[in-house]
């Protein structure tokens, strides 16, 4: 296991990539998801005190 | 007729969501795979030794970070010249996972030539064209948050990502038309100099980091969708707008 992890010699270089990698993929992953529940909560808020959605609109594009 | 009813966002947007599901798992399972060999079964290479395994995330990524420039570019050019909406979303939804694939394989080419060639950046060709489609990258993200109007910013957005396209392949010939310090193609079609577990190893990537393109691309889009769709009477009646806390 050990070895496995030294890469032999070159741990620094494999694992800095691959966690790099890794990094990215999950903040990418986890901004999107954010993003989408945050404009669900948006549409969803405005319309609890509008009819249909159309004010959802106006409050994301701010200007409609 | 009928493959062009998904031209409307709101047709579009269910399907998406099921295309998502099934690419994110299937490049789920090609990266177990693809890392299993490259990490573990794959040998050594005989000359870099374990330094090499930064290929299965290099290649892919700087592939990926060409492709999503040229598939952005079509999207561009067809809401340029056909002004419809759902190219331009998906035009937008292109350029973060873009801009995340250049930075990934710039960070990892840097990771790979310092034990290689013994430095981490060098003014080449190849490397300064990649380091030019972060910054045309970037530049798309920056100019749509810099314009109110959506459909101006699709505009705006379409022109520069058309005009950034030519340095795509400036990039990819980089190696064959200077003397550069990154090596030439490994992967040529039929005439591949690497060994078939490496190829296999690199081909499971390749393709897990393409379906994760795609997944990923495709619910940014359904957020997109629903943003600028976000008045339509089909968004009110979605599941996820109606039931409360999902």
């Amino acid at each position: 296991m050990g070895e496995f992890f030294a890469m032999g010699g070159y741990a620094f270089f494999i694992w800095m990539s691959y966690g790099m990698a890794a990094l990215l993929i999950t903040l990418e992953i986890i901004a999107v998801r954010a993003r989408r529940k945050q404009v669900l909560h948006l549409i969803r808020h405005s319309d609890a005190h509008e009819s249909g959605a159309a004010n959802a609109g106006a409050q994301l594009k701010e200007v409609e | 007729m009928s493959g062009f009813k998904y031209a409307a966002p709101a047709q579009f947007y269910p399907l998406a969501g099921k295309m998502a599901l099934w690419f994110a798992v299937s490049a789920a399972v090609l990266a177990v795979i693809g890392l299993v060999i490259g990490l573990y079964v794959a040998p050594i290479d005989v000359t870099q030794k374990d330094s090499y395994r930064i290929i299965y995330i290099h290649v892919p990524a700087a592939w990926m970070s060409m492709f999503l420039y040229v598939v952005m570019a079509f999207w561009s050019a067809l809401a340029l010249g056909l002004n419809t909406r759902l190219s331009a979303m998906m035009a937008q939804s292109i350029a973060p996972t873009g801009a995340l694939m250049t930075a990934m394989a710039l960070w990892t080419g840097a990771l790979w030539g310092k034990p290689t060639w013994g430095t981490y950046w060098a003014w080449d060709a190849r490397m300064t064209s990649e380091l030019i489609l972060l910054f045309l990258y970037l530049g798309i993200i920056a100019l749509r948050n810099a314009i109110d109007d959506p459909r101006r910013a699709d505009k705006a957005c379409g022109v520069l990502a058309l005009v950034g396209v030519v340095n795509v392949p400036i990039i990819y010939y980089s190696v064959n038309w200077w003397n550069t310090l990154h090596q030439g193609a490994t992967i040529k079609a039929g005439n591949s100099s690497i060994d078939a577990i490496m190829l296999a190893g690199l081909l499971f990537m390749v393709f897990a980091f393409w379906f994760y393109s795609v997944a990923v691309t495709l619910v940014r889009l359904r957020t997109i969708i629903l943003e600028r769709e976000a008045g339509a009477a089909w968004v009110a009646q979605l599941a996820e707008v109606k039931k409360e806390g999902r």
